[in-house]
């Protein structure tokens, strides 16, 4: 580990404004979590343009709040209603919310929280230790190679995603062709502008955003009449017994782990890792029956493994710049507003955004405690904010924040394009998130694809004959072929599930 | 999530039936559809911009290619999707979890089916076949909503576009024009908090139309 950088970032991270974003971050992502309807995707699609007004570190200390925070948030609903307000609590729901019936939801909230906390501590600290000497690997990246490794991610986060992969890979085709609106790189041409000015600097990330995942989950939401609300279990005895914390040890170090090494793969290995998890503590239990019965260690290991992949999920994100998952993407986009190129040169650019990230991380993973344990009711409480109010204020805050970003009418009408778009397409079964992943990274593909084939002269094969592009497009073509099979296929189905 | 998942009064009780067997191609064959046209349209769109050569692109080639991909992919989302209706997976690829606890019949502390809708059920087989039908009336009046602010937020002001906006979209979910008045005043005097007391944005409160 870096002594001097982590001392940086501790400055960084600890001074009096970035303390509040980081609160302020993880509350609304608490908050976002807690609420069945809005995810952090929407979120931070919205919150976007706001943090247009902070510097840098502030404002990504503050998106990242958001999204860790909601990892916490949504183990709060889907124990105390059994409905995930996050897709990777889904796991939780199962044990979480049994527990919760027989009168011990305070245990199961404390457990989550807790398990929650060291996960993200652990993993805070692998991305510390992990992001430099990946980034200094990747710097060696030549065009070919970031080609290879763009197509790689893609096809990554489709594998390891849910519904049919032809639609997915359609729908990143789709993203990477909406990616090419506007001015050409290279000669300058205005591409599909319809001679629109507007549509020069290409069509507006956050409208896209904001209308895939926040209108187009509206849309969805009103076609069952909206989402309704249920009375709340209450919450009683927030203490874990010293038996109980014997019995979520190893569970959460177990969870801790997986959830580690599974978050840096692309395509949202946090689903993933709370779902190994839950499958590795049953298996090694001793009292497997107990598993859907209200196990504490069903709640402790999925809990665990998914906060750890939430923060190692960053890695690929800081090291390579390259999105694992939407939410990643989202951050990909805060970047470009704030003028900096994400990629391997990031960490050495900019130390003090990064380490004040990292460490932002930890201090965010503290004040998560104290919310979610002594705060809990007044979440509880936010449950019974009717949809009907709910949704309207989305669509407000939508507009206003998309239109604060550029005053350009044009972004706030794209926001209700794209959500008619997205939700026609989640109609057709077609999730939104391969599209937008397409989207962020289309612009780097066709810039690193044609730079390769410059570089060589228009020959193809420099792709295949460079040894570490060739490994990365051979990793794409398993990361297919493995997802064909059924073993993976059913895990796939669950995650790229996003409820944002 | 899969459907599964979610509690659902119709499935505890009786084995839940194999919805790949009879499974609905239309989704699939319009979103093909969708993909293909779209995809024309880019590799026509893109034919018109210099194509170059692979070692000198021009502005087309890319996006040319791209768009035959995508139309190929289409024309794989529409074939998919009739062959797997003759082709129902078996019931054993369904999901990695326990089977779900079964529904909670105290009654009344449960969401149950409505979020199933809403948030869980979107992996693939959900789609387009459990759902609602499309709500048309509340689409037009969201999109309206959006549309007002976007287009009013000049003249009319931040104010008056945002109570246009939350109004209409607060009509969406229920129809009492009363009641949504009365969400648009408490959503406007939010908005203006959070946006121009709390984040100090500089939007004018009231457009060019009233200040002259």
């Amino acid at each position: 580990m870096d002594w001097a950088n982590l001392q940086l970032g501790v400055e960084a991270a600890l001074t009096p404004t970035n303390i509040l974003v980081c609160l302020i971050g993880v509350v609304i992502g608490t908050a976002v979590g807690v609420l069945p309807g809005i995810g952090p995707t929407a979120t931070i699609a919205l919150l976007l343009p706001i943090t247009f007004n902070l510097d840098a570190v502030a404002a990504l200390i503050m998106l990242a709040g958001i999204y860790y925070g909601a990892q916490y948030g949504g183990s709060t609903s889907a124990i105390l209603l059994n409905v995930p307000g996050e897709s990777s609590a889904a796991v939780t729901a199962i044990d979480g919310y049994q527990m919760a019936r027989r009168g011990r939801a305070g245990q199961a909230l404390a457990t989550a929280a807790l398990g929650s906390f060291f996960a993200g501590t652990v993993a805070t600290v692998v991305l510390a230790v992990l992001a430099p000497p990946l980034s200094r690997a990747a710097l060696a990246f030549g065009p070919a190679e970031y080609f290879s490794l763009v197509v790689l991610g893609l096809i990554a986060s489709v594998a390891l995603a849910s519904g049919p992969m032809v639609k997915a890979l359609a729908m990143i085709v789709l993203g990477l062709l909406l990616g090419t609106v506007g001015q050409d790189i290279y000669s300058g041409t205005p591409r599909f502008t319809f001679g629109s000015r507007e549509l020069f600097d290409g069509l507006n990330f956050v409208s896209l955003a904001v209308g895939l995942f926040g209108v187009a989950e509206i849309l969805r939401n009103l076609e069952a009449g909206g989402i309704a609300r249920a009375s709340v279990r209450k919450v009683q005895g927030l203490w874990l017994s010293k038996a109980e914390l014997r019995q979520i040890v190893r569970p959460v170090l177990r969870g801790t782990g997986l959830g580690s090494l599974l978050g840096v793969l692309p395509g949202g290995g946090h689903v993933l890792a709370s779902f190994a998890s839950y499958a590795v503590e049953k298996r090694l239990s001793r009292r497997p029956e107990t598993f859907g019965r209200g196990a504490i260690e069903g709640v402790a290991g999925p809990e665990s493994a998914n906060n750890a992949a939430a923060q190692t999920s960053f890695i690929p994100l800081l090291t390579l710049g390259l999105p694992a998952h939407p939410v990643m993407a989202l951050l990909v986009g805060a970047f470009i507003i704030q003028g900096i190129t994400p990629g391997p040169n990031v960490i050495q650019d900019e130390p003090v955004l990064v380490w004040g990230l990292i460490v932002s991380m930890w201090v965010g993973n503290i004040l998560l405690v104290v919310l979610n344990l002594p705060l809990i009711g007044l979440w509880v409480r936010m449950l019974r904010v009717p949809y009907g109010v709910l949704f309207p204020a989305i669509i407000a805050f939508s507009a206003v924040g998309c239109y604060s970003l550029g005053l350009n009418a044009y972004d706030v009408l794209a926001v209700a394009l794209f959500g008619v778009l997205g939700y026609f397409l989640v109609r057709m079964g077609c999730e939104p998130a391969p599209l937008l992943l397409g989207f962020v990274l289309g612009p780097l593909l066709e810039e690193n694809l044609r730079r390769a084939l410059i570089i060589s002269r228009g020959d193809p094969s420099v792709f295949v004959s460079r040894p570490i592009s060739l490994a990365l497009l051979v990793l794409a073509a398993v990361a297919v072929v493995v997802a064909a099979l059924p073993a993976i296929r059913r895990r796939r189905e669950v995650v790229f599930a996003e409820d944002a | 999530m899969t459907p599964s998942e979610v509690p659902d009064p119709g499935l505890t009780k009786s084995p839940p039936p194999d919805r790949r067997a009879g499974r609905d191609p239309r989704p699939d064959l319009l979103a093909g559809g969708t993909f293909v046209i779209v995809g024309l349209m880019f590799v026509v769109a893109s034919s018109r911009y210099e194509l170059g050569s692979a070692l000198q692109m021009g502005p087309g080639y890319y996006p040319l290619v791209l768009g035959g991909l995508l139309v190929a992919l289409g024309v794989g989302v529409a074939v998919e999707g009739l062959f797997r209706r003759r082709n129902p997976r078996d019931a054993a690829v369904r999901d990695p979890t326990p089977a779900p606890a079964p529904r909670d019949d105290t009654g009344g502390d449960d969401t149950g089916g409505d979020d199933a809708g809403g948030d869980d059920a979107d992996s693939d087989d959900a789609a387009g076949e459990e759902r609602g039908p499309v709500p048309w009336m509340s689409m037009a009046l969201v999109v309206a909503a959006i549309v007002a602010f976007a287009l009013g937020v000049r003249e009319l002001g931040l104010v008056p576009a945002l109570l246009i906006a939350t109004f209409l979209a607060a009509l969406a979910g229920r129809r009492n024009a009363a009641w949504a008045a009365g969400v648009a005043v408490g959503l406007t005097v939010l908005c203006v908090l959070i946006f121009v007391v709390a984040l100090q944005l500089r939007l004018p409160l009231v457009g060019s139309l009233f200040t002259g």
